[in-house]
């Protein structure tokens, strides 16, 4: 099983912990932490993440912000945007950042994030 | 008019509780009852009085009144602060002024009705009902915030406790307190979720639109088919649903509690139904008469003042889940329409729910 490299971006420590613990039983990730949307640019100027997972709503950059300087940086980057908020009601604003997917923080379990992971890194294969 | 008349109608002049002046176009005064004397403090029928030469700061509203009538003919439900021996009054006043024959000259009569208490009154229920609103605006705020607030630490405990259950070497006790963060972390979720709706209610009846409410249903019921079909239940739709003004999102989730309240209360014994129905011929008053009836375990009758408060259940949380925030929402919904819902359960099998849609749209509530 190839080993797929997951850049997390959030500024709650504890999201961070649960994001990198669900990714974690998931077994064939490496996982990446970057406290908000700066620092995680700083990682993927040096380095490549075939994932984002970045938090929409953090202070100084957004989600989708972010997403927007991600693929400016690394063109076609990937970048699935997790919320506490309903997604349905950031759907038009992603799809216009160039976000992959949005999934809620309500329903995440391992089986989600790598079915949902998956799905995207076969999208850009494809 | 014979004497008897005549004087009848000046004891009635005479004791009216309402001040009443006649005036000529020089401003003396030709009568006045006591009630005027009582309310401007003075002895008006006596030639050395004139209401252009009354004490400037007592008369001076009166005096412009009737420097007014001259030109205007007529005034109707005026105020004016006049003041008298009772101080500072606020007068409704009411004026004509016309051509008296016997007389042979224009006179100008006047009745002063001292609204002051009433208006004090007035003024004071607007205020109460200010201080209410602005109670309610930040209770709901509170609650929005509180709600939201809560929201990602619950889904926290969840999902550490989620994590903990993968761990293979917990012992079966372990496991079992596991399993119930897991539950009581999901009802805690439901209850704040339900919550924030409830907040949220009120800022949605704002947007309101002719709707018609058959359509609005379909989408509820569209929503709910999943569960309706799992239950094994049956919807029947009775009647010409109303086309009335609502906001659309916040009715289809008044549907969507209400259907969703008759699964959740079903009996297992029989087949379940709801029943919606349309009524104009109910109410008196011409008003459409939604009603929601179902066949389930209804309530019992003293529940049905309570059934709507935040938070209150009728049957206990082992025999039926839920958090008692449903029906209250949908209560909500209702008076944000200027509409009323109300819960009957005749014979404690089944239950009805009665809404009352005003014919004529109410004027949408102020956020």
């Amino acid at each position: 099983m190839s080993i797929t490299s997951v850049l997390i971006i959030d500024d709650s420590p504890t999201d961070l912990m649960i994001l990198s613990a669900l990714l974690d039983l998931c077994d064939r990730y490496e996982v990446m932490q970057a406290p908000d949307g700066s620092a995680a640019l700083k990682i993927l100027a040096n380095r490549e993440a075939d994932v984002c997972l970045v938090d929409f709503d953090m202070p100084g950059m957004t989600g989708l912000e972010f997403t927007i300087e991600a693929r400016s940086l690394r063109p076609g980057q990937c970048c699935i945007l997790v919320t506490g908020a309903s997604p349905a009601d950031l759907a038009a604003a992603a799809e216009e950042a160039g976000v992959h997917t949005i999934i809620s923080k309500a329903s995440l379990s391992p089986h989600l994030l790598d079915g949902t992971i998956q799905a995207a890194i076969g999208a850009r294969v494809q | 008019m014979n004497a008897i008349d005549l004087k009848a109608y000046r004891q009635l002049f005479d004791e009216m509780p309402v001040a009443a002046l006649l005036l000529d176009d020089r401003g003396n005064c030709l009568e006045a009852n006591e009630a005027a004397s009582n309310l401007l403090g003075e002895s008006l029928v006596d030639p050395t009085w004139n209401v252009f030469e009354t004490d400037h700061v007592r008369g001076q509203e009166l005096t412009h009144l009737v420097e007014s009538l001259r030109t205007t003919g007529a005034v109707d439900s005026h105020d004016a602060m006049l003041y008298g021996p009772n101080g500072r009054r606020l007068v409704r006043i009411s004026g004509h002024r016309i051509f008296n024959e016997s007389l042979g000259k224009h006179v100008t009569w006047m009745v002063l009705g001292d609204v002051t208490d009433r208006s004090a009154a007035a003024y004071q229920l607007a205020q109460m009902n200010r201080q209410l609103e602005e109670s309610n605006r930040q209770l709901d705020q509170f609650a929005s915030m509180a709600a939201h607030d809560l929201k990602a630490p619950a889904r926290r405990v969840r999902m550490f406790a989620q994590l903990l259950s993968n761990d293979a070497s917990l012992g079966e006790l372990a496991r079992g307190f596991v399993v119930r963060i897991l539950t009581s972390g999901a009802q805690m979720e439901d209850i704040i979720d339900s919550l924030l709706q409830f907040a949220r209610v009120g800022e949605e009846v704002d947007d309101m639109r002719l709707t018609d409410m058959k359509d609005v249903l379909a989408q509820a019921c569209g929503s709910c088919a999943k569960d309706i079909k799992e239950a094994g239940y049956k919807v029947v739709i009775d009647g010409n649903l109303p086309i009335v003004t609502m906001n659309r999102a916040a009715i289809e989730q008044l549907i969507v509690n209400l259907v969703s309240n008759a699964l959740k209360f079903r009996r297992t014994d029989v087949p379940g139904q709801l029943t919606i129905a349309s009524r104009t011929d109910e109410d008196p008053l011409g008003n459409h008469v939604v009603t929601f009836s179902d066949n389930g375990v209804g309530f019992p009758n003293q529940d049905s003042d309570h059934l709507f408060e935040m938070l209150y259940r009728a049957h206990s949380k082992s025999e039926f889940e839920g958090n008692g925030i449903g029906l209250a929402i949908c209560q909500r919904i209702c008076q944000g329409h200027g509409w009323n819902i109300r819960a009957e359960s005749p014979e404690e099998t089944g239950a009805t729910f009665r809404i009352i849609v005003p014919k004529v749209p109410p004027v949408a509530r102020t956020a």
